[in-house]
């Protein structure tokens, strides 16, 4: 298995709070790799670090085989970064945006080909401040492509587009994941992640505090059964049905990992179970969101 | 760096206020003066005319606009709107960035003049009587020296409206205090002393002295202040300066 991207116990603090709290984690060649958490969590700065263009961290990253501390500009060089926030001259065309940001690499990709393919080729000529927001986006992806990157870093890639640039946006990433192109993202839109990534981890207060690949999380899913009851049931008893992997108790909420058909089917059929009083019983779709919500300690609401 | 240069040159003519304040604001300024004053000899100026000894000073008025006003106002937008950082997320060495911004901004200085003194040559007839080596030395220094203050204030505003206020803040008082609009002589004593403590003053007078032939020597205030504003202004920028 060969990682382009390492990074160990990874730590950034400013002004003695840390933003970042000792993350690890490895991106493997050809992987969309998304790391997800609320506004604040840490993940624009875990990514900038990743990217060179952060250098007060402590830990070790490596990128490509590149150490960031001693080879940033060579790193710099096969990477495409899209920024969160960044923008371009206001006065400039997006011919001239491009033609410029080609100017910067030894062998740049023709920018007219990646305007067409990404659809922004009739703007050619219109000056930056004239783009709507999803052209700006759909710019900041061809500029990010233009070294021909091995690895692309895509920070809150649609925060603020409308849902049609968003769906248009997620489609080339899309493309480009076809194409085998590695990907780093953040994001705190789920569907996203669930859209295009294929491992996610989620960040909460400058921790990873959940790694999965999505191919789990969705196998996961439909595999829980949530059971509401005011009686302490010993977890043995749900043990004892055809199919339960495992039972975890909250209050009086049960939820139990099992095959919800079979379980629902034998459930009645154990007597020992008649005495409690059931109050609710339902069939959880343990979907991303409600992985994030329990790992990111926010109400679901 | 040459694509960078281009770009820069189109962000700085596409700015209408940059285009007004380098072109045709300093050419208004001679028209209105020479309307007014003419440009016959005056014993008032040692025998030159009005308009002979006002063109140097409205060099030092480019000078300022270019440094003080359209360098820092630049980068204190390119750092504001994030272009700053999206650049220093590619293989270009940054540092070429400022250095094309500097290189844009003095090349539209020199076309600035050059306008400006063939306007004022055609139609009152001024003349260059200095040494040209040493009023090109003099201009030089001016415009380093003054860049070096728009440094700082690029330096140290986080955004276009800090950047703005500290830029108006120097550059007007500078403007009409220095002799670089209105005449420094025709104002009171107390004002003539006030203004040696502006910078641009001291670049009025060497251009003005090497404008007019009178001669500079090398070791005098006005060339020492210059050079020790250029000094401690590059040191202030480049300690202070950050990309995002």
């Amino acid at each position: 298995m060969s990682y382009v991207i390492e990074v160990k116990n990874l730590s950034v603090t400013i002004k003695s709070t840390k933003i970042v709290d000792d993350v690890s984690l490895s991106v493997k060649k050809g992987e969309v790799f998304g790391i997800l958490g609320p506004n604040g969590a840490g993940k624009t700065t875990t990514i900038e670090c990743i990217e060179g263009i952060r250098t007060n961290y402590t830990g070790d990253i490596s990128v490509l085989g590149f150490n960031l501390l001693k080879n940033r500009t060579d790193l710099l060089k096969k990477i495409g970064i899209q920024l969160q926030e960044a923008s371009y001259p206001d006065r400039l065309k997006v011919k001239e945006i491009c033609k410029l940001y080609s100017s910067f690499y030894e062998n740049p990709k023709d920018f007219h080909s990646l305007l067409e393919s990404i659809g922004l080729h009739h703007r050619v000529n219109t000056h930056y401040s004239k783009l709507s927001g999803g052209e700006k986006q759909k710019l900041s992806i061809i500029l990010a492509l233009i070294p021909d990157p091995e690895i692309l870093f895509l920070d809150e890639l649609t925060a603020g587009l409308d849902p049609r640039s968003r769906r248009e946006v997620w489609d080339i990433i899309l493309k480009l994941k076809k194409e085998g192109i590695t990907i780093m993202t953040t994001t705190h839109f789920l569907e996203e992640a669930e859209y295009l990534c294929d491992r996610i981890c989620i960040m909460n207060q400058g921790k990873i505090v959940y790694t999965e690949t999505m191919s789990n999380i969705q196998s996961l899913s439909s595999k829980q059964v949530v059971l509401s009851s005011k009686d302490e049931i010993p977890q043995e008893a749900f043990m004892a049905i055809p199919s339960v992997e495992k039972v975890s108790v909250e209050e009086d909420v049960y939820t139990i990992f099992c095959q919800p058909d079979i379980f629902l089917k034998e459930f009645n059929k154990i007597s020992s179970l008649g005495k409690y009083v059931i109050t609710n019983i339902n069939v959880k779709q343990a979907t991303l969101e409600s992985i994030y919500f329990e790992k990111t300690g926010e109400k679901n609401e | 760096m040459s694509e960078l240069i281009v770009t820069q040159f189109k962000v700085f003519y596409r700015n209408f206020i940059n285009v007004f304040f380098v072109f045709v604001f300093p050419v208004f300024f001679i028209i209105l003066f020479g309307e007014i004053y003419g440009n016959d000899p005056s014993s008032f100026f040692n025998g030159k005319g009005t308009l002979d000894v006002s063109t140097p000073a409205y060099i030092a008025m480019i000078i300022s606009v270019t440094g003080i006003m359209s360098f820092p106002l630049t980068i204190a937008n390119y750092r504001e709107q994030k272009i700053l950082k999206r650049l220093k997320a590619t293989p270009m060495n940054p540092v070429n960035l400022l250095v094309s911004e500097i290189l844009v901004n003095v090349v539209m200085t020199i076309l600035g003049v050059i306008l400006l003194f063939f306007v004022a040559s055609m139609r009152y007839g001024v003349e260059f009587s200095g040494n040209l080596k040493q009023f090109i030395l003099a201009f030089l220094l001016s415009i380093f020296s003054t860049f070096s203050i728009g440094g700082v204030i690029a330096s140290i505003s986080s955004n276009v409206k800090m950047a703005n206020a500290i830029a108006n803040l120097v550059y007007f008082p500078m403007l009409f205090l220095s002799g670089a609009t209105i005449p420094i002589e025709i104002m009171p004593e107390s004002i003539q002393e006030f203004s040696k403590f502006i910078p641009l003053t001291h670049a009025v007078n060497l251009l003005k002295k090497t404008w007019l032939g009178e001669g500079i020597a090398w070791g005098s205030s006005n060339v020492i202040v210059l050079i020790v504003i250029l000094i401690i202004c590059t040191a202030i920028s480049a300690f202070y300066f950050k990309w995002d």
